[in-house]
């Protein structure tokens, strides 16, 4: 899934490894994620919300909307 | 620091094969200089499945060693595993990782090819049964080794693992019942159990090497 967490993360002046040590999951993780190649689990998006101060959609992109437009 | 961008797939694999083609050019000439000094004669022997083990044995060995080589230091984990800067800070339990998986590795190469080198042996039944035991206690260091991978793997390792073990069940299961059927309908031969062995363990390391490879486990 598309996302803004590279971005996030390099507004709040982490690494990927400073990141992956605060959530406690690997650095391969977090790239993982970053490259779109990792969904995350539902607590580790919800973590990511927390660490960065933003509501899950606003790190993670999804085009679908309920009207199906 | 974060990875570097990945290059272009074609570009990768135009060096791969650049530096690919003069190794596989030495190894065939070592191989050829060794067939034809009779030096691969004990193998001549080994079934096709044996000869399978072995090679998937050697490649685990191969793997095992780059792995523990890697871990010995941060610096070298940066360079050869994490491809980052030499001087970035290393995750103390990406080495631990690193060591145990060097282990199961290892340990999987050794009971790889005990089976067939000692059936090829000659020995006695005494003696089959000592590799039988020491194949066994392999088995537990390394059932143990594996637990604690999991054990101490975050989702991205578990996730890799579970979708490698669903890939390989749902593709072995029906090769297994597509093979069953024609030796039940005498269409094929029946098959011994190390070949179905030595065809799971082929099958389980490329789908997990394509797995990891695709979730960004591995470089």
């Amino acid at each position: 899934m598309r996302n803004r967490l590279r971005v996030l993360r390099a507004e709040a002046g982490l690494s990927q490894q400073e990141l992956a040590q605060r959530l406690g999951v690997s650095r391969q993780t977090i790239n993982a994620v970053e490259t779109d190649k990792y969904d995350p689990s539902l607590p580790l998006a919800l973590r990511l919300s927390k660490v960065f101060g933003v509501p899950v959609d606003a790190i993670f992109l999804d085009d679908w909307s309920p009207d199906g437009v | 620091m974060e990875s570097s961008p990945r290059r272009n797939p074609l570009r990768r694999a135009l060096i791969g094969a650049l530096l690919g083609a003069p190794l596989g050019l030495a190894g065939g000439f070592v191989v050829a200089r060794a067939v034809k000094r009779g030096m691969i004669a004990p193998l001549e022997a080994w079934t096709g499945a044996d000869l399978f083990s072995l090679a998937i044995a050697l490649g685990l060995v191969v793997s095992a060693g780059y792995a523990g080589w890697a871990a010995t230091s941060g610096r070298r984990w940066n360079q050869m595993v994490e491809r980052l800067s030499p001087d970035e800070p290393v995750d103390p339990a990406a080495l631990v990782s690193g060591r145990r998986q060097a282990l199961v590795a290892g340990l999987a190469g050794a009971m790889m090819i005990l089976p067939p080198v000692a059936a090829h042996a000659g020995l006695g039944d005494g003696a089959r049964t000592l590799v039988a035991g020491v194949v066994a206690l392999l088995l537990a260091v390394q059932t143990l080794a594996n637990w604690r991978l999991w054990r101490d793997g975050d989702e991205l390792t578990r996730a890799v693992i579970a979708q490698s073990g669903a890939a390989c069940f749902w593709l072995l299961q029906l090769a297994l019942f597509v093979w069953a059927t024609l030796t039940r309908l005498d269409l094929a031969p029946e098959a011994d159990a190390w070949t179905l062995m030595t065809v799971m363990m082929g099958v389980y390391l490329l789908i997990g090497t394509i797995i990891s490879a695709r979730r960004g486990l591995v470089a």
